[in-house]
């Protein structure tokens, strides 16, 4: 029991002792484990070199005052490293934000500049896709002049061609005449197979020109009697007529008329007036112009009264149809010339007694101008 | 001669003077620490100013009640605790001013990144939107 109760009396002054002999109260055990925790930290040593210091040498004072058994000097200095490691680690934190924050912004400047960059070949781009769309523009408005300018060329060639059957603009249409020599044997309405080629170049014209109507209608002389010459007229104009369909012209295209020899181009009293007035016109009309009523009789008057004498330039059977105008000029201007250049040229069919008369005439004046025969 | 010396020296003779060396010499090792003092409250304007209020309340907390701790000990002419207590403000001041500059620097870096976390989105709907 005794050794009993002295345990219970041990038990608590060995206790006591314990306690009393670890002075285990170190005021630079907290500074220094902060310290070398903040002095083993790459940010705080890379970024705050000089706070670590401070904080270091606040340390050794601390440490100095312990050994030197000054424990209130110990336990201030402990306090000053405490505020200096967490001071460095502060200096550090900021450090290394200011650092990343100005990478950041270079960073920024550069999605900045590379966006702007990238704008800027975005524009180019669609200033270069804009300029080739224009380019493009331009070939192809090239290409239409062109097109257009060698239709055109191909127009004119093809009216210079025509020019030997004698195209004219009228107030109704381009006339194109032909002589009705040229087509047909006398007083009948076949075509001669020799004129074939001349219509055939009339059919090409008028392809060239698919929406106009148009009017053939057949003229005579004032040789035999009227009714005979308005269906001998209409025979021939029906004639053409039935060749260009029969060529692939549109029949819906043509009207046709005969008007015998109420309309003379020349005076019927010479054999070349005659030439002229025998002829079949095929009229093209404006367009938008129907063929039914675009009549011979609607034609403004601005046809020339048809003076007494022939055209000057007779060289063969297919020049003989001047212009009415020309004609009016040239008559005024030969006087009484026209007999002996008419009978040179023209050699129409059944005239051959005036031919005779008109010859010896001819050739009388001939031999009196200035031919030394 | 001598005698008369050290007479006209004071009521208190030699000794007397000894005393006075001795009690100036002594004043002289614990004279008022104005200057930490001083440089502890400037420290404590500045962390404020910064805004360490908000950004390290607790070290400027602890700056200011160090430094009125100083003045009590300079009121009781107790100028070694003083010193000691001034310097300790100083010490937490400094701590709370760079304790601001850090959080300031970490909100910068913040407003940097979604800065360009804004840009990088508005690049992206800038194309999107050519590229339609």
């Amino acid at each position: 029991m005794t050794i009993r109760m002295h345990t219970v009396l041990i038990l608590p002054l060995v206790a006591l002792l314990a306690a009393c002999a670890t002075p285990t109260f170190d005021p630079l055990e907290e500074a220094r484990t902060q310290y070398q925790e903040a002095a083993g930290d790459p940010v705080v040593t890379q970024n705050a070199p000089v706070a670590l210091y401070e904080a270091e040498k606040t340390l050794q004072k601390a440490e100095d005052a312990w050994e030197h058994e000054n424990p209130d000097r110990a336990e201030h200095y402990a306090y000053l490293t405490k505020r200096r490691v967490e001071l460095a680690r502060a200096r550090a934190q900021a450090e290394q934000a200011k650092q990343q924050a100005q990478q950041l912004a270079g960073q920024r400047d550069e999605i900045l500049m590379s966006a702007r960059t990238r704008e800027l070949q975005q524009a180019r781009l669609e200033t270069r896709e804009a300029l080739t769309a224009v380019e493009q523009a331009r070939l192809e408005a090239d290409q239409a002049r062109s097109e257009l300018e060698r239709s055109r060329t191909r127009a004119e060639d093809l009216e210079r061609q025509m020019a030997g059957i004698e195209a004219e603009q009228t107030s109704r249409g381009t006339v194109l005449t032909l002589g009705g020599d040229v087509l047909f044997e006398f007083a009948k309405s076949d075509i001669k197979p020799g004129a074939r080629q001349n219509l055939d170049r009339v059919v090409q014209y008028l392809e060239e020109f698919p929406d106009r109507q148009l009017r053939i209608e057949g003229h005579t002389d004032a040789i035999g009697p009227e009714p005979y010459n308005e269906e001998l007229s209409r025979r021939r104009a029906q004639s053409v007529r039935t060749y260009l369909v029969n060529q692939g012209v549109d029949p819906q295209r043509i009207v046709t008329e005969g008007y015998g020899e109420q309309y003379p181009v020349a005076p019927n009293e010479s054999s070349a007036g005659r030439l002229q007035n025998r002829r079949v016109e095929i009229v093209m009309l404006e367009p938008g112009r129907a063929a039914r009523t675009a009549g011979r009789e609607t034609e403004r008057a601005t046809t020339p009264p048809v003076a007494a004498g022939p055209p000057t330039q007779q060289e063969g059977a297919e020049e003989e149809q001047g212009s009415m105008q020309r004609q009016g000029e040239d008559s005024q201007q030969q006087g009484q010339e026209p007999m002996q250049r008419q009978e040179r040229s023209a050699t129409p069919e059944g005239e051959a007694q005036q031919q005779g008369v008109l010859q010896e005439e001819g050739s009388a004046q001939e031999g009196s101008a200035d031919t030394p025969q | 001669m001598t005698e008369r010396r050290w007479r006209g020296l004071g009521p208190f003779g030699p000794f007397g003077v000894l005393v006075a060396v001795a009690a100036l010499v002594a004043c002289a090792h614990t004279q008022p620490p104005y200057e930490i003092l001083s440089q502890a409250d400037l420290a404590i304007r500045e962390a404020d100013q910064a805004g360490a209020s908000r950004a390290a309340p607790l070290p400027l907390h602890r700056a200011r009640e160090n430094l009125e701790e100083a003045r009590a000990a300079m009121g009781d002419d107790h100028y070694q605790d003083a010193e000691l207590l001034a310097e300790k403000a100083l010490a937490d001041a400094q701590l709370a001013s760079a304790l601001t500059e850090a959080q300031q620097a970490e909100d910068e870096l913040a407003r940097t990144r979604a800065n360009i976390e804004t840009l990088e989105d508005e690049i992206q709907r800038s194309q999107e939107g050519m590229s339609r």
